[in-house]
C-alpha cells in the first residue's frame, strides 16, 4: 500500500456566490489538502457553507478566488468527462425518478466509462456488481427507486458512487435521516472502503459523537474560516466545543458527547461503579441534579455492588429504592419539601 | 463487511425483464406495420386490400384512379400520420425528462403556441403572397419556409423557457411560465388575427384544426428527413437523457456536459415539434400522453428503450386515430386534432388507474 499522498489541494479558496450586489461569502483564504487513504468528516452548523464548499471542490460550483488542484490539475479547466473519473460525489438532492430500478441506477455510474449510447462492456457489469455487493444492497437490485426506503436509496446512491471508481468520493450528508443501525453500518462500509481500496472520502455530517469515532480528519467550519485537524487534538484544543457553542448544551470531553444543558437543582453525592453508577448519573443530570461523589452533607445516593439498588440518605431519613424511576420520585419529594426535618 | 474483488462475482447480477419489453417492442412494431396497411387500405373509396398491395408493390396500373388515391392521397397521409406520431411522442418524451415533469410536453409547455406564432407570422403577413394554398403551391421549398418558420417559433419558446430554467429551479414554477409562455404566444397571433385578412384567417383556422391529409408527398420530402434527423438525434441523445432523470447537479457530476445536453434536447424538441406542427397544425395529447403509456408500460426508465418505445406508440396511436377520424366508407373526415384527445384521454386515464405509477416517474 503506497503512503498516503495528497489528491486534492485548495490554495488561497473563497467560497461563496456572485451577486449583483456584492458576492456572498461564505469562507475566505482557505488551505486544504485532502488524502488518499483518509476519511474527512466535514463538521459545521447548519447554513455555514459546507454544502457550497463540497461543491467547490467538486468542481460543480466556481470559486470566488484561489484555486482547487486535483493531482496538480485546475479542477475548473478539467474536461467533466475526465473529472467524472477522478470525483464522484453523493448529493442531497432528492432522485425521484419513477420506473428506474436499482441495477440500472448504480450502472450510471459507469457514465464516464461508456461510449456515446452508454452500452457497458463486461468490465463496467463487474464494477457495477463490485460496488452493489460491496454496500450490501444485492436484494434490492431488481426492486424499483420509488419503493426503497430513505436508507436504502442512500445506500443505493452510495453504490452509485462507487461504481463510478474514482479516488475520491464526496458525501454531503449520507447519513441524514437514517435510523442509528443504518447510520453505523452506512459509515462503517465507508470506513473499510477508505482503508482497503485507498480512496479519498470527505463527508459532511451533523453526527458529531460518530464523526469523532470514524474520521481520519476533521475540518471544523466556522466563521469563514476551516480548523483542520485528527479528532482528538481538535477536541482538546477546545475547537469542537466553540464550533458547536450553544446554552442549551454543552461538550462533555470524557465522553466525547454533547449533552443537553439542565438547569441545575442542587447537589448530589453519589457513590458506586459499573454501568448502574453511569445510568444513575446520567439520569441525575438529566433531572438537573449536580452530581459529585465526594461531598458528604447533601442528600446522598449509594449503590452498593450486586443487584442494582439505591440507598438514599438525606440527614437521618433513609430509604431503598429499586429502580431509577422510584429513586426519581424519592428525590423529587425529598427535594420539594426541602424543609422537612 | 469485506470488499469482495471485482473479478470473484457469484452470479451474473442481470437487469430486469429485458424478454418482456424486447417482445413489447416487437409487438408494437407489428401492430404499427398492421395499422400502417390498414391506414392505406381503409378510406371513404372502397379498395379491395389485394388490390392496395398489388398497386403498393407491384406497380399495377390496371386501375389509375386507385393508383392515384394510394400514392398521391394516401401513402403521404399514413407516412405523415407515422412520423407525426413518432416525433411528437418523443418531443414529449424529451420535455418531461428534461424539465423532469410529468406534465410537460410539447403543447403545455408552449412550443406547439410558438410554432403557430411562427406560421401564423408567415400566413397572416399582409402582403397575402404566401396564403396556405400559395404555400402549398410552393411544394417543397414552401414547405421548408413553413417548417423553419414553425421550428423557429418553438424554439423561441424553448429558449426562453430555458433561460427561466437557469434562475427558477423548481419544476412547478418552470411549467407555469411556460403555460404562461404559451397564452402570450397565442394572444399575439389572436392580435394578428385581428387585424388580418378574412382569407388569410381562414386559412390560419385551417390549419389549427390540424390535418394529416394536408402533407403531399412534396412535403413530405421536407417532412421526412427533418422528423428522421430528429428522431437520430434524440436516439442519440439516449444517454444524457438518462443522466438528466437524476437532476442536474448528478447528470454533471457524471461527466454528461449538461449545457450542451440542454441545448440539444431543446433544438431536437423544437425541430421535431416544430416541422410537424408547422405541416400537420397543433396536435395535442399525443405528446404528453404516449410518453406516459409507454414508461408504464414498458416499465423502465431507460431512453433507449424509451424513445423507440415511444416512436412506435405515437405511431400507432396516431395511425389508430386517423383510420377513426376518416371512418371507413364515410366522406366525413374529423379534425385529427379532436380525434387524438377524445380517443387518447380516456386510455391514459384508464392506464394511469390500473396501475398506479404515473406519480412515481417523476416522484
Amino acid at each position: 500500500m503506497a503512503d498516503r499522498s495528497t489528491i486534492l489541494s485548495a490554495q488561497a479558496l473563497s467560497i461563496g456566490y456572485h451577486r449583483q450586489k456584492g458576492n456572498r461569502v461564505l469562507a475566505e483564504q482557505l488551505q486544504l489538502s485532502l488524502q488518499t487513504g483518509e476519511l474527512t468528516c466535514l463538521l459545521g452548523v447548519n447554513g455555514i457553507g459546507k454544502s457550497t464548499l463540497m461543491r467547490t471542490l467538486a468542481g460543480m460550483h466556481p470559486p470566488l478566488a484561489g484555486t482547487v488542484l486535483l493531482e496538480h490539475a485546475n479542477i475548473r479547466q478539467m474536461q467533466p468527462g475526465a473529472l467524472a473519473q477522478k470525483v464522484s460525489i453523493v448529493l442531497t438532492d432528492p432522485v425521484t425518478v419513477g420506473n428506474l430500478s436499482v441495477y440500472q441506477l448504480v450502472a450510471m455510474g459507469r457514465y464516464p466509462y461508456t461510449g456515446w449510447l452508454g452500452r457497458m462492456q463486461e468490465e463496467d457489469h463487474q464494477k457495477v456488481q463490485w460496488a452493489i455487493q460491496t454496500t450490501g444492497i444485492t436484494p434490492l437490485i431488481h426492486r424499483h427507486l420509488h419503493h426503497l426506503s430513505d436508507g436504502e436509496r442512500q445506500k443505493v446512491m452510495i453504490a452509485r458512487a462507487l461504481a463510478q471508481d474514482t479516488p475520491l468520493i464526496f458525501l454531503d450528508e449520507p447519513t441524514a435521516h437514517l435510523d442509528l443501525p443504518n447510520r453505523m453500518s452506512i459509515v462503517s462500509l465507508l470506513r473499510e472502503m477508505v482503508k482497503e481500496t485507498r480512496k479519498a472520502i470527505l463527508m459532511t455530517m451533523h453526527d458529531v459523537d460518530l464523526a469523532l469515532q470514524c474520521a481520519d480528519r476533521l475540518w471544523l467550519m466556522q466563521d469563514q474560516s476551516i480548523v483542520a485537524g485528527v479528532p482528538e487534538d481538535l477536541v482538546l484544543q477546545g475547537a469542537i466545543q466553540q464550533v458547536f457553542q450553544h446554552e442549551s448544551m454543552g461538550f462533555d470531553i470524557t465522553s466525547g458527547n454533547f449533552r443537553l444543558r439542565h438547569q441545575e437543582k442542587l447537589s448530589l453525592c453519589l457513590q458506586g461503579e459499573g454501568e448502574a453508577f453511569l445510568w444513575t448519573r446520567r439520569a441525575l443530570e438529566r433531572e438537573g441534579y449536580t452530581v459529585n461523589n465526594t461531598e458528604k452533607g447533601t442528600p446522598g445516593i449509594v449503590i452498593p455492588p450486586g443487584k442494582p439498588t439505591w440507598h438514599i440518605s438525606d440527614g437521618p431519613h433513609t430509604g431503598i429504592c429499586y429502580s431509577i424511576e422510584e429513586l426519581l420520585q424519592q428525590l423529587r419529594i425529598i427535594t420539594s419539601n426541602p424543609d422537612k426535618p | 463487511m469485506s470488499v469482495p474483488t471485482a473479478t470473484s462475482s457469484p452470479k451474473r447480477l442481470k437487469n430486469a425483464s429485458p424478454f418482456r419489453q424486447t417482445l413489447f417492442i416487437v409487438g408494437l412494431g407489428l401492430a404499427v406495420l398492421v395499422f400502417f396497411i390498414l391506414d392505406i387500405a381503409l378510406g371513404s373509396v372502397d379498395i379491395p386490400l389485394p388490390a392496395v398491395f398489388q398497386i403498393l408493390f407491384n406497380q399495377d396500373q390496371s386501375e389509375p384512379a386507385w393508383v392515384n388515391i394510394i400514392y398521391k392521397i394516401r401513402l403521404p397521409k399514413a407516412i405523415t400520420a407515422l412520423l407525426a406520431g413518432a416525433g411528437l411522442s418523443v418531443g414529449g418524451l424529451q420535455m418531461q425528462t428534461l424539465f423532469r415533469n410529468p406534465l410537460a410536453g410539447p403543447s403545455v409547455l408552449g412550443v406547439t403556441a410558438g410554432a403557430s406564432l411562427g406560421v401564423a407570422a408567415v400566413m397572416l403577413t399582409g402582403s397575402g403572397v404566401t396564403t396556405l394554398y400559395t404555400i402549398r403551391q410552393l411544394g417543397v421549398a414552401g414547405g421548408w419556409l413553413l417548417m423553419v418558420v414553425a421550428s423557429a417559433g418553438a424554439a423561441l419558446v424553448l429558449i426562453i423557457i430555458l433561460l427561466v430554467s437557469l434562475r427558477v429551479r423548481d419544476n412547478v414554477i418552470l411549467l407555469i411560465v411556460g403555460i404562461m409562455l404559451g397564452n402570450i404566444t397565442l394572444s399575439l397571433v389572436s392580435i394578428w388575427q385581428y387585424f388580418s385578412q378574412p382569407e388569410q384567417i381562414k386559412d390560419y383556422l385551417l390549419w389549427t384544426f390540424g390535418s394529416l391529409g394536408g402533407v403531399t408527398t412534396t412535403h413530405l420530402f421536407a417532412m421526412l428527413p427533418a422528423v428522421a434527423f430528429g428522431l437520430v438525434l434524440a436516439f442519440f441523445s439516449s444517454k444524457w437523457l438518462n443522466g438528466m432523470l437524476l437532476g442536474e447537479n448528478y447528470a454533471r457530476s457524471l461527466g454528461l456536459p449538461v449545457y450542451k445536453a440542454q441545448v440539444l434536447i431543446i433544438t431536437t424538441t423544437s425541430l421535431l415539434a416544430g416541422s410537424i406542427t408547422g405541416f400537420c397544425g397543433p396536435i395535442g395529447f399525443i405528446g404528453i400522453a404516449v410518453p406516459h403509456l409507454v414508461r408504464s408500460l414498458l416499465n423502465t426508465a431507460e431512453h433507449r428503450l424509451l424513445v423507440p418505445g415511444c416512436c412506435l406508440m405515437g405511431a400507432f396511436i396516431m395511425l389508430v386515430c386517423d383510420l377513426i377520424s376518416q371512418w371507413p366508407g364515410s366522406t366525413l373526415t374529423l379534425p385529427i386534432n379532436a380525434i387524438t384527445a377524445l380517443i387518447g384521454s380516456p386510455v391514459v386515464i384508464w392506464v394511469i388507474l390500473s396501475r398506479n405509477n404515473l406519480k412515481a416517474s417523476f416522484g
